[in-house]
């Protein structure tokens, strides 16, 4: 079998986990929660598996890298790593309720990098500036780091979402807005994913069956539309808020979670950071050369750090610290994808 | 920073604590204020993104900004004027503008005000422990357990210690004559992980100082066979500065992938000749740099001089089909064997291109599209010129020559591009790395755990009173704690 497939069983897996432990979560039952573990460890370990099978895919035409060397294969091994994180800390933590957080985002991950069009899922041969083994600790520092300030962010939405009292409460807008926000960027993904193969009209780039379509009217269309989801998830949601807080860990026990995931992110990211440093410095002697990349990567650590001072010493809690996280993965996604394709700079991905 | 007060209220009838502040207490409080340094960090994160938005000196095209100001006001006058503002506020170079240096310099200052201010306090907190428990201090502590055991005060309180030193505790105590004190405290390190980590980011500073004082960065290129000790510093393309010692080029080799124009790795063989005495040769490639006397050679960069040009054609007779390889290192001319026809290379393009003019040209000395013009003689007198294409062999440029011409082989003397770097303070920043990442593991996954122990006699029973804290993962400590006191239970129902 070929190991995109594989990675579409493990997409399967992680879309049943997710469901699972909504059903765990709504009804309590033990039962469930441990099948639905039980799921993303499967999950897991099929998605362990296909990575294994196109690394060796990878020696078989002659290149023999370890797949973290393009974008397919790193939000492949973002998924991965925030399965792994989650797994860990549900062992650790004796806690399942983050994985109603973390299973949803492994399953987005996977599926959007699968469907989106424009995005080459090919093994390629390293050039020589990559062909080093600081490859392999760079990425994979950075990445665990990236999966738990996701967790973070997961969990500060549902905060910021949950501990509104009034749906005019601009934490409470925050918070919806970031949640529609992955919902329509997932949507249009998909929409883009439909065209292509059902329509079979080839999609240019990404969003061009939306946002970002040569047609004026389908624009106007598309963002209307996003307006017209983030009107009914804000109406919604404050409708129900009572019926879904029920559903979820309290919110002192949300807060200490983000938080949690942030203090595991931020020392990996610390040598995501250090790790790309030497690097750089065993290839082209410069440690640090303010490349679009690496100053994003510090902005990040900066407001990761701003997080941690609020919350330790100046005592922050709560919807402050949530909107900390959520900024702080702004830039997470920034420097991961927005620079590559805004800026200019080193890195050929993540 | 993680903190807990240890105050205790002074005496009722103390006198008021008469305490003059020195001068400088508002610039010290200031400093050392965690509001100044969160805002720091978040002024620190914004500005450094103008730098990735405007292309920056040294590292790509000052001159594409202007561009950009283009597409952003869609008005060159305006344009101009934004470009000429940025320029002289620094936006071009905003990492090495006294502004940027000074926000450093606030984080720093920040950075070690706070931790100076501090330090003493968790000093405290860590080698004096207060040993005796206190009734307020009891009821204040978050895990806490009373426990009642029928054994003398003295053989409880061994219990009592012999549990703390099975848990890892290290134990003080002390004994009054109404009650006997324990006092057990492990990972007190855990709150120097924070000082530890404000120190690394110091010592990264220092570090990156020293090697813009006292370093340097720069480029040089060596031709196959010779040797040199030109380098061209970087930043100021046309200083030249000259090693202490020569370092000669003994070969230079590419490997490309299988099918490709891409690279899969290049190599330079290079030797160092220090006063006229050779060291062994060295063979480096991208990512395994050459170290000699503190200077790093890194493998960059390749290229053909265009020099030292060699080109094989091979010629195929047509009436009778034997084929000739011939080859050319200059402008000779050759015999094709047993044809009479005679060919004369004129020039080597490397890298044809055609200029304005239509006129032949080559674009670099890169052998990207290597084209041989050559001037076919034929036995009756008169000539041809002819253009060869290597990457085209199927392309004839002149009709009805009793010859097949091919250009089968091209070459040039290459050049070795490297990145030569002399820095003093990287191992400065190494050790900074490291301790930050120790530092940091320390302050997040450690925690300070301490129980304290009073024991008293009341009605030939001992009243056991424990009370525990830890400063971080107190979850985890409480089910510890609540180990800690079944097990001093169980030990005492067991002996009493």
């Amino acid at each position: 079998m070929n190991s995109s497939a594989v990675f579409n069983v493990s997409l399967v897996l992680y879309l049943v986990a997710t469901v699972a432990y909504f059903v765990y979560l709504a009804f309590r039952n033990e039962k469930v929660g441990l099948a639905a573990t039980l799921v993303t460890v499967v999950g897991f370990l099929v998605q362990t598996a296909a990575i294994g099978l196109r690394w060796r895919e990878s020696y078989a035409m002659g290149f023999g890298h370890i797949p973290l060397s393009n974008m397919y294969e790193s939000m492949v091994f973002w998924s991965w790593s925030i399965i792994l994180i989650y797994l860990i800390f549900e062992r650790v933590y004796r806690n399942r309720a983050l994985g109603v957080v973390a299973a949803p985002l492994g399953f987005l991950a996977i599926a959007s990098i699968s469907i989106a069009p424009n995005i080459s899922q090919e093994i390629e041969p390293l050039v020589p500036a990559l062909q080093s083994n600081w490859l392999t600790v760079h990425v994979i520092t950075s990445f665990l780091g990236y999966a738990a300030f996701t967790i973070s962010f997961g969990v500060s939405i549902l905060y910021l979402i949950l501990s509104a009292e009034k749906r005019k409460d601009a934490f409470y807008v925050v918070g919806m807005a970031s949640l529609v926000t992955m919902f329509t960027l997932f949507a249009a993904t998909m929409l883009d994913f439909l065209v292509q193969k059902v329509a079979g009209v080839a999609q240019p780039h990404l969003f061009a069956a939306s946002f970002a379509s040569h047609s004026s009217g389908v624009k106007i269309v598309s963002w209307i539309a996003a307006v017209g989801i983030f009107a009914l998830f804000w109406y919604v949601g404050a409708l129900y808020h009572e019926r879904l807080a029920a559903l979820f860990p309290g919110l002192r026990i949300l807060d200490d979670l983000s938080y949690k995931m942030i203090m595991v992110g931020f020392p990996l990211l610390t040598l995501g950071i250090v790790t790309g440093a030497a690097w750089a410095n065993y290839a082209w002697g410069t440690y640090w050369s303010w490349d679009p990349k690496e100053t994003w990567s510090l902005i990040t650590w900066l407001i990761y750090a701003a997080f941690l001072h609020a919350r330790f010493t100046a005592g922050w809690r709560g919807k402050s610290t949530a909107v900390l996280s959520v900024i702080g993965f702004a830039a997470v996604i920034f420097t991961y994808i927005g620079v590559n394709f805004v800026l200019s700079g080193l890195h050929s991905y993540g | 920073m993680v903190e807990e007060k240890q105050t205790s209220p002074p005496p009722a009838d103390a006198p008021p604590a008469v305490v003059t502040k020195p001068w400088y207490d508002p610039l010290l409080s200031f400093f050392s204020s965690v509001h100044v340094a969160v805002v720091t960090l978040i002024i620190l994160a914004s500005i450094s993104i103008i730098g990735t938005v405007l292309q920056q000196k040294n590292i790509g095209e000052v001159a594409d900004n202007l561009r950009l100001f283009q597409d952003f006001f869609g008005d060159a006058g305006r344009a101009q004027r934004a470009f000429d503002i940025s320029e002289r506020i620094g936006f071009f170079h905003l990492y090495q503008t006294w502004y940027f240096y000074a926000l450093l310099g606030l984080l720093s200052t920040s950075l070690i005000v706070c931790s100076l201010r501090r330090l003493p306090q968790t000093w405290r907190i860590m080698a004096r422990p207060k040993v005796e428990l206190e009734e307020s201090g009891f009821k204040a502590s978050p895990n806490r357990r009373t426990l009642s055991l029928r054994l003398p005060r003295a053989e409880a309180a061994a219990v009592a210690a012999a549990a703390l030193k099975k848990g890892g505790f290290g134990k003080r105590e002390s004994d009054r004559d109404d009650a006997f004190y324990l006092f057990g405290q492990k990972g007190a390190y855990s709150r120097l992980g924070i000082y530890a980590t404000h120190f690394s980011i110091i010592m990264i500073f220092v570090g990156g100082l020293l090697g813009s004082v006292y370093g340097f960065k720069a480029y040089m290129q060596i031709t196959e066979g010779e040797t040199s000790d030109q380098i061209m510093m970087r930043g100021d393309e046309s200083r030249m500065a000259t090693l202490p010692f020569k370092v000669r080029c003994d070969d230079f080799q590419v490997d490309y992938y299988p099918g490709g124009q891409r690279p899969k790795d290049f190599f330079s063989t290079l030797t160092v000749i220090d006063q006229g005495k050779e060291l062994p040769a060295v063979r480096i490639e991208v990512n395994t740099p050459l170290q000699y006397d503190g200077i790093w050679f890194y493998q960059s960069s390749f290229g053909d001089t265009g020099r030292g040009l060699k080109a094989s054609i091979r010629a195929v007779d047509l009436k009778t089909g034997a084929g000739h390889d011939l080859s050319f290192t200059g402008s000779e001319t050759l015999e094709v064997p047993g044809t009479g026809v005679r060919l004369q290379m004129q020039r080597i393009f490397p890298d044809f291109a055609q200029d304005e003019q239509g006129r032949p040209t080559s674009r670099s000395n890169q052998a990207k599209n290597p084209v041989a013009a050559v001037q076919v003689l034929l036995p009756d007198g008169t000539s041809k010129l002819t253009y060869l294409f290597k990457l085209r062999p199927d392309l004839k440029t002149v009709a009805g020559l009793p010859v097949d011409l091919t250009l089968v082989d091209f070459s040039s003397l290459q050049y070795t591009g490297l990145q030569v770097v002399y820095d003093p303070g990287v191992w400065v920043i190494w050790a900074g790395c490291t301790l930050m990442v120790f530092g940091l593991w320390f302050a997040f996954f450690s925690s300070h755990r301490r129980v304290w122990v009073r024991l008293r006699e009341v009605g030939g029973k001992t009243e056991v009173l424990l009370a525990g804290n830890a400063n971080k993962n107190r979850e985890r400590f409480t089910e510890e704690f609540e180990r800690l006191g079944d097990a001093i239970h169980a030990v005492g129902e067991a002996r009493g």
